[in-house]
């Protein structure tokens, strides 16, 4: 069993009325799958391409994504509904469920690097 | 004075692979115009009794979403769905969090309010979204 450890912290300065507004959370998590990697994507909105599938994974796996590219990449949660979309550079972090498919697609043909990591 | 929201994000481990797992990465939004924290009972314990948490009429596509349980109980979840609240799609556990970028209602006619339930109808929940 090995540890993993998540921090996130938003910082917002002059958003609203307060000085700065601040969160900051961390997280000790034991996993024992996960790692970082990069892949080129070249699937578009009509052949998104399957990034991880539920099946290989168990509820609560911690998903990481970075679009590591110059398209937009948009990531969809089974067959509908809203899509996490990443500019290039930014990043999401959240704990899948883990029932439906991970896609992915870019907003052209043209190659995106994808980073990800998923961790249980 | 200008706005600037910083999103950061680190994930390390020692022990998880052959090299040490050290990941660090920021996002500024430098154009933010909205965005803050509430918290609110999720109100509903399945996906058909989910509650509508953020509305996609209210934001646009690259809208920051922040989501985070505050139960401290293992195995108070709190859940989310982003179909409309058809499919459960995230679930954290107590203390948990995600941030992600949203597409909103970049897709007119797909269901994409975002919504929540809970283990428990008085779980709390704290969210906010950013643009």
């Amino acid at each position: 069993m090995a540890t993993l450890n998540a921090r996130s912290y938003i910082e917002a300065k002059n958003l609203t009325s307060q000085v700065d507004f601040l969160v900051d959370y961390t997280k000790q998590m034991a996993v024992t799958q996960g790692g970082i990697v990069r892949e080129n994507i070249t699937a578009v909105v009509a052949s998104a391409a399957q990034l991880l599938a539920a099946a290989d994974y168990a509820k609560g796996t911690k998903v990481y994504l970075k679009n590591s590219g110059a398209l937009d990449l948009f990531f969809r949660l089974g067959g509908s509904g809203a899509e996490i979309k990443l500019l290039p550079g930014e990043w999401a972090l959240f704990p899948w469920f883990a029932n439906v498919d991970i896609k992915v697609y870019a907003s052209a043909n043209t190659g995106c690097l994808v980073e990800y990591g998923a961790f249980q | 004075m200008a706005t600037s929201v910083k999103f950061n994000l680190t994930l390390s481990s020692d022990d998880l692979t052959t090299d040490v797992l050290s990941l660090q990465v920021n996002n500024t939004d430098s154009s933010a115009t909205k965005g803050g924290l509430l918290r609110r009972r999720v109100g509903g314990t399945a996906t058909g009794t989910s509650q509508i948490l953020i509305d996609e009429d209210d934001y646009v596509a690259g809208a920051r979403v922040f989501v985070r349980n505050c139960e401290t109980s293992a195995g108070e979840t709190v859940s989310i769905s982003l179909d409309g609240g058809s499919t459960e799609h995230l679930t954290l556990e107590a203390g948990e969090w995600a941030l992600f970028p949203w597409t909103a209602s970049n897709n007119p006619g797909t269901p994409a309010d975002i919504y929540v339930f809970g283990k428990t109808i008085t779980n709390i929940v704290e969210y906010g979204v950013f643009e």
